[in-house]
């Protein structure tokens, strides 16, 4: 008899219990720490959902989108444009991110219909590069190149002050991990696996009876809810908004924290934005130097970490040490199915 | 007929034809290769940039603009392959990738190194030439001329040379043009310089019109990209083609709105453009 189950269920309770540390040491940690550490964590995780929804369509779902940062900016630019109008209500506010980024997501969805591979891909591109130039084609209402600062004070944050104490880093802390917790049952769930199946091969699962622009069009609007999310927090956050959020920077962002951390994972899009972050902000402060690091990064990335951080955990962890001990050499192709490196392979 | 619309009429003439160089390359490298370059954009910046530096050495235009051309298209295209050859086996999405860190870590130290501002090239032969109500500089029709004059040979090129034929070749089937001894690495590389070349003609022959300075690129590649999808990827004659309409359309629209209005409206009619192909061919599988 193997053991290799005994050792998967170990490791598995033992995530489990990682995880669950990791968020309370999450929720205690920074604000111990106090000073701008919860501050800058906040905004670290805040570009986590932007991460975590380009590794669920990209990674995931293998539609290869490059411009998921639209989708954020819209949902965060709807906010500041509703917030002028004196609607303050931040449950109102919030159903308004949702809805401008659904508008967004049947773009999206559309596009997954109609297209597939790189023509997917430079439709999506040509959208965030459209919508970035939005902004300037209705500046009364988006406030053109200056962008728009969000207006009523803090209550359309729940009363919650993002820049003094530690309610609001909170509220992130929360919706950040609802959102991973709730994308982790999604991609476990019996259509999360339809999902990835289709990724990997449509024509297949078209012929085992799989509705495959359904389960695209499903993935496509549900991984808008958290790009919408992370664009509602991030104007809530900051205030203020400019039409660079809305642009293939943002969007390459989102695609690199993703790819870095492990598109084909759900804590891997979050690690990557959080340790980009932290990294660029420390290497550029008081310089304008970020695109330079974003395109090192990028290229190390392509060639030498194609799955990410936490692929090489998959690598040279203690699972694939486990699971090889009592197993015989896997065949390559075996050991490497599954892996977000694998699954952008077949875009 | 109106001044405005000759004039502008013109004007997208000059900006179609220089857009179409651009695209041509984009379409040529992803018909041989299947490789999205990014760094298109990029490219035509360092074309114009050597313009601009080779001007103030030797005071002579048609020189600087053929060296720069040829500079920037063997340098460029032999980094391009350094950067894609080892990706090639790999999906084109990683070199699409590979390409885009090219074009971010390329704009950041063009900016370090030449600074951000514009830098300004005067036009040379700055002879108004009557054309019909307006006057327009001789320069700018010469880059007209040059722009499809070039298209043409190339497509000549394509057509009956040894090497356009082998490009096709391997365009088409690649293990067969391999088995038949079409030498694909050589092929490849011609690939990779001949579009890094164009993008460097275009923005060395647009320089007088829209300065350099190092983020020039990134408003062309919009532009170069529309028309590659539009025109159908890895098609030629229709990047040209639609890249003439492109840049009428551009200039005739700012007669009667924002620049910013006329590019959502073109995209806009590029996302029909591809609804009514999807639907022409029926695209069930790739659903």
């Amino acid at each position: 008899m193997s053991v290799a189950p005994r050792v998967g269920r170990t490791l598995r309770s033992w995530r489990a219990i990682g995880a669950a540390a990791l968020v309370v040491g999450l929720a205690v940690v920074p604000p111990a720490i106090g000073g701008y550490v919860p501050r800058a964590l906040t905004s670290y995780l805040i570009f986590g959902l932007l991460a975590l929804s380009v590794g669920l369509i990209s990674g995931y779902g293998r539609l290869f989108n490059l411009g998921v940062g639209a989708n954020f900016g819209v949902s965060a630019y709807a906010v500041a444009v509703l917030s002028q109008y004196g609607l303050t209500n931040p449950l109102l506010l919030l159903v308004g991110a949702l809805g401008a980024g659904l508008m967004v997501a049947l773009l999206f969805a559309f596009y997954a219909l109609v297209a597939g591979g790189v023509e997917y891909l430079m439709l999506t591109f040509l959208t965030t590069l459209a919508f970035a130039v939005l902004p300037l084609a209705l500046p009364d209402l988006l406030g053109g190149d200056n962008g728009l600062a969000l207006k009523g004070g803090l209550g359309v944050s729940f009363g919650l002050n993002p820049l003094r104490g530690n309610e609001f880093y909170w509220l992130v802390l929360a919706v950040v991990v609802g959102c991973a917790l709730l994308s982790w049952f999604v991609v476990r769930s019996q259509a999360g696996k339809a999902v990835q199946a289709i990724g990997r091969n449509p024509v297949r699962a078209a012929a085992m009876g799989y509705s495959v622009g359904g389960y695209r069009v499903a993935l496509t609007l549900y991984a808008s809810l958290i790009a919408s999310l992370g664009g509602w927090l991030y104007v809530l956050q900051n205030s203020f908004v400019h039409q660079d959020i809305l642009g293939l920077g943002n969007s390459t962002n989102g695609l690199v924290y993703a790819l870095i951390g492990g598109a084909n994972t759900i804590l891997g899009p979050l690690l990557g934005a959080v340790v980009l972050r932290f990294v660029n902000d420390s290497l550029s402060r008081g310089s304008t130097q970020s695109p330079l690091y974003l395109g090192i990064v990028l290229m190390l990335v392509v060639y030498f970490l194609p799955d990410g951080l936490l692929g090489l955990w998959d690598r040279y962890g203690p699972r694939r040490r486990a699971a090889g001990a009592d197993r015989a050499p896997q065949p390559p192709a075996a050991a490497a199915a599954g892996t977000s490196a694998e699954n952008l392979e077949a875009v | 007929m109106d001044g405005q619309v000759v004039l502008q009429l013109l004007n997208g003439l000059v900006v179609g034809s220089s857009l179409a160089l651009v695209a041509s390359g984009l379409a040529l490298l992803f018909g041989v290769l299947h490789v999205i370059n990014f760094a298109q954009g990029d490219f035509f910046m360092l074309g114009a940039y050597a313009v601009w530096f080779l001007l103030r050495v030797t005071h002579n235009y048609v020189l600087s603009v053929v060296a720069g051309t040829l500079l920037v298209g063997i340098a460029g295209g032999l980094l391009l392959s350094l950067v894609v050859w080892p990706l090639l086996r790999r999906s084109q999405v990683w070199t699409l990738l590979a390409t885009l860190g090219l074009s971010l870590i390329v704009e950041q130290v063009a900016t370090n190194v030449l600074g951000g501002d514009a830098k300004l090239v005067d036009a040379p032969l700055a002879v108004p030439v009557s054309v019909g109500p307006v006057n327009y500089p001789l320069y700018f029709l010469v880059v007209v001329v040059v722009g499809l004059g070039v298209l043409l040979a190339g497509s000549f090129a394509l057509k009956y040379t040894k090497y356009g034929i082998w490009l096709r070749a391997v365009a088409q089937n690649r293990p067969m043009a391999a088995a038949l001894g079409v030498p694909v690495p050589r092929v490849f590389v011609l690939a990779f310089v001949v579009c890094a070349g164009l993008a460097a003609l275009a923005g060395g022959l647009l320089v007088p019109l829209t300065a350099v300075y190092p983020t020039v690129g990134a408003d062309v590649i919009l532009y170069a990209f529309i028309v590659v999808v539009a025109g159908g990827m890895g098609n030629l004659r229709g990047a040209a083609l639609i890249a003439i309409l492109v840049g009428e359309v551009q200039s005739l629209g700012s007669l009667v709105a924002k620049p910013s209005v006329v590019t959502i409206a073109l995209f806009a009619l590029v996302i029909v453009i591809l609804m009514v192909r999807a639907r022409q061919q029926k695209v069930v599988v790739r659903l």
